[in-house]
């Protein structure tokens, strides 16, 4: 009896995560697979041929490869950490007051839901040739600088994300935040820990599932800001800002289909296996306080 | 129990809905995909008796030989919203190996098509698009087209002997054949020996190239000979950009501004001297239309055609535009494209110049050819054969020397005594066909056949006319050996985006009236090679 429960019970589940399984299959395991595929092969059609890891080896000796690759590596190295630690000191000094302000958690998602174009026109208003950061700056005696066509274009890029996507990480940490027992804080005061004492010993590690969730919602938007360079820079924007998904883009409207395969394995082996180590670490890091 | 009952409707309906959802992403519009024995073929539009007339005329007489094939003809669009999400859908589908079967397209971006202006004559409208291919031999070497060299060495009816050899060789990869070239062009020098020991122009200078040229007429002070140079502004003059196999850049920044400074000191002297020539011209040229024709339309479009050698001439009037022949008097060279050089060897004949034809090089001294027109089988096709039997007509004597055009009758007496069907005025695709054996006659006929479907009676034209306009002159390949001279490099044209361009970088050289601006060349000459880096890189 009740295995038969059991079994109906799991039943039902499976029959209700078929749908979505299904989908997941259809629109991302296969095409997956097809991407890997066709970066072991040249041509399409009939004439395929097999070409192993040729396509590897000339993608890695290509230059603007090196240069996409290098770039989006360096954007997230620098991009991710800032983020966690602002977000995370945000959360922290926003932690007494959110239960109260419930306000203040809509505000903070504002520049995230605003539309791509928006944030596109404001970073033009402000950094343009004539934007207001070169008129204060003529203002004061200094030269004006070309913001977007030059290499300061990465801070103004690095800047927008985090402006935009901030809040998001707030909101994520912060209701990681709240879940800790205050009990445990006072608990600590009574035993004499200092205030950085607390942070690291009693909200880290109790904090290691979401900043990895934070981490990984970071990460996708940072791929996702690859909307707004788009439509700073064009195609092919300044070198400090020409990423991977340009390199993927052009290549698709060159019909250069094994470049693309390639470049987007590549990105995945090389992000999976980031954050397969990070994840294994907070998992141990969860395994001890369990 | 009822509770289960409702456990399990619930369940149920949630499944459902669910299903719903994920099918419901699927709909969307799909290009019909071509079904059964269908041959897909993607073309561009072009003008009512050109290239797409030609298409239609194959996909008759190839249904008529492959009963139970249709072939399906699928025009591009070129509104530009429109064509961005077909082109889109078309490169997903050339990735996914459903792509079409043949490509039958130009490498220009701009589009001309026709529509009837006066009830005998047509307006041209010319529409910049994206094209498919940005450049034909990156996915000529990425295989996005089939190999068809044993179709095409098989395939003695073909005459391919017949077929220029080196234009033929652009679309050849190691061993394989991937690209048909139909139609090419190339610049070509016209000069006389009077006007060369005039000039002080010899063959070693001619050889050198376009640089050796042009540094001439500056360092001689002979603006004249600047003016007639005419510098192109893209890449043809450029030494060759790229080694697709190797994936190497063959041409330096420092060569490209060194070009561009050239450009720029042409433009100050040449390039002005030949604004202000053409500009004094045109304003005779008006007042002796005016003269002519004084109900003209006020829109009427005035061509200025040089004639190397002769006086000038009023000419006629087609499509509601007026052709003017003027002399090359003032002028010591003067570049051309094929079909103008036919007309020069027409001229030449009838006044018995001696006028010379070369290859006009580039800056490394080597001869020029670009392809206008090719054809090729995508890799997605299932019966390369039955896609070659359609594409086999684009290279056969009839498709090439303008027989495919609309024409009442091929006799000769009755092109000269009877109204005909209008063609519209120049060559196909003002371009010069593959099969340059035995061209210069029927395309010269051709010629011949537009000017005298428009003789409008302008007073004094008729006479002057038809001194070469007339049955008994006859133009042969002996007239053109150029046709015959072999190629150094045959190129697909490479499309850049306006302001990564040679152009638009050439433009910011010169003010308007010709005197050099102060712009960092060395900074637009990175930016150019910093595009043709990034083009190679990524195709």
């Amino acid at each position: 009896m009740k295995a038969t429960r059991a079994f109906r019970s799991a039943r039902d589940g499976y029959l209700l995560t078929l749908p979505l399984l299904a989908g997941c299959l259809m629109f991302y395991a296969i095409p997956f697979v097809m991407v890997v595929r066709n970066s072991l092969y040249q041509g399409t059609g009939y004439f395929q041929r097999f070409a192993g890891l040729e396509n590897y080896r000339s993608m890695l000796q290509n230059g603007v490869f090196r240069l996409a690759f290098g770039n989006t590596m360096l954007f997230l190295a620098v991009a991710l950490p800032l983020m966690l630690i602002l977000a995370f000191a945000i959360a922290l000094m926003l932690k007494a007051h959110a239960q109260q302000h419930q306000v203040l958690k809509s505000v903070l998602l504002l520049p995230y839901i605003m539309p791509v174009v928006g944030s596109v026109i404001l970073v033009e208003l402000l950094f343009s040739g004539s934007g207001v950061i070169n008129k204060v700056l003529s203002a004061m005696g200094i030269p004006s600088i070309d913001w977007l066509h030059t290499g300061a274009a990465f801070p103004v890029v690095l800047l927008l994300y985090l402006w935009k996507n901030m809040g998001y990480a707030v909101i994520l940490l912060l209701s990681g935040l709240i879940t800790i027992s205050e009990e445990m804080y006072e608990a600590a005061q009574l035993d004499g820990a200092s205030r950085w004492q607390q942070l690291r010993f009693v909200t880290l590690p109790q904090m290691w599932y979401s900043i990895f969730f934070a981490t990984v919602f970071s990460l996708i938007n940072a791929f996702k800001s690859f909307r707004e360079i788009f439509l700073i820079g064009g195609t092919h924007p300044h070198t400090s800002i020409y990423m991977l998904q340009h390199f993927i883009n052009n290549a698709f409207e060159k019909l250069n289909y094994p470049k693309l395969a390639v470049a987007s394995v590549l990105m995945l082996v090389v992000v999976t296996t980031l954050f397969a180590t990070f994840y294994q670490f907070v998992m141990r890091k969860e395994a001890y306080k369990e | 129990m009822r509770e289960k009952a409702k456990r399990t409707i619930w369940s149920v309906l949630v499944w459902l809905m669910l299903c719903l959802l994920m099918l419901g992403g699927c709909t969307s519009k799909v290009t019909e995909q071509p079904t059964g024995k269908t041959l897909w073929v993607v073309t561009e539009a072009t003008v009512s008796d050109s290239m797409n007339y030609q298409a239609q005329q194959a996909v008759a007489t190839f249904e008529q030989e492959h009963p139970g094939v249709t072939v399906q003809l699928d025009i591009l669009p070129m509104e530009a919203d429109e064509r961005e999400i077909r082109l889109k859908q078309l490169r997903a589908q050339i990735m996914a190996g459903k792509g079409p079967d043949v490509f039958l397209l130009p490498t220009s971006t701009t589009i001309t098509t026709d529509i009837p202006y006066h009830s005998t004559s047509w307006k041209l409208i010319y529409t910049e698009v994206e094209p498919l291919f940005n450049d034909v031999a990156q996915p000529m070497h990425s295989g996005i087209f089939a190999d068809v060299s044993s179709y095409y060495d098989a395939d003695i009816a073909l005459n391919t002997a017949d077929l220029h050899p080196d234009v033929m060789d652009a679309g050849v990869v190691g061993n394989a054949r991937y690209v048909l070239p139909l139609r090419y062009t190339m610049p070509v020098l016209l000069t006389t020996p009077e006007k060369n020991a005039e000039a002080g122009i010899d063959q070693q200078m001619i050889n050198s190239g376009i640089g050796a040229l042009v540094q001439h007429s500056l360092d001689t002070g002979n603006a004249m000979m600047g003016a007639g140079l005419r510098l192109a502004n893209d890449l043809t003059m450029l030494p060759q950009a790229f080694d697709y196999e190797k994936g190497e850049m063959l041409i330096s920044q420092q060569e490209i501004a060194q070009f561009m400074r050239l450009y720029q000191q042409w433009r100050a002297t040449g390039g002005a001297a030949g604004d202000e020539f053409l500009a004094a011209k045109t304003i005779e040229v008006r007042s002796r239309l005016d003269e002519a024709w004084p109900d003209h339309p006020d829109d009427i479009f005035v061509f200025l055609n040089i004639t190397f050698g002769w006086r000038d001439f009023n000419s006629y009037i087609a499509n509601g535009r007026y052709f003017y022949h003027w002399s090359l008097e003032p002028l010591t060279v003067f570049t051309h494209d094929l079909p103008g050089v036919l007309e020069q060897a027409a001229i030449a004949r009838v006044i018995k110049a001696d006028l010379e034809a070369h290859a006009l090089r580039n800056m490394n001294g080597q001869s020029v050819a670009e392809v206008v027109y090719w054809g090729a089988v995508g890799s997605s096709c299932s019966d390369v054969g039955l896609a070659w039997d359609y594409l086999r007509l684009f290279l056969t004597e009839e498709y090439q020397h303008e027989g495919m055009r609309p024409r009442t009758d091929r006799s000769k007496d009755d092109m000269w005594n009877t109204s005909r069907e209008r063609q519209i005025n120049g060559m196909i695709e003002n371009s010069w066909p593959v099969r340059v054996k035995g061209s210069a006659t029927p395309l010269w006929e051709t010629f011949q056949y537009q000017i005298h479907q428009e003789d409008s009676g302008i007073r004094g034209a008729r006479q002057q006319m038809r001194k070469y306009n007339n049955r008994e002159l006859v133009i042969t390949d002996e007239e053109m050996p150029i046709l015959f001279e072999p190629l150094d490099v045959v190129q697909f044209p490479i499309h850049q985006p306006e302001e990564e361009s040679l152009a638009y970088a050439l433009s910011q050289l010169n003010h308007e009236d010709g005197t050099p601006t102060d712009v960092d060349i060395d900074a637009l000459a990175e930016k150019v090679y910093q595009y043709l880096w990034w083009h190679l890189a990524e195709g």
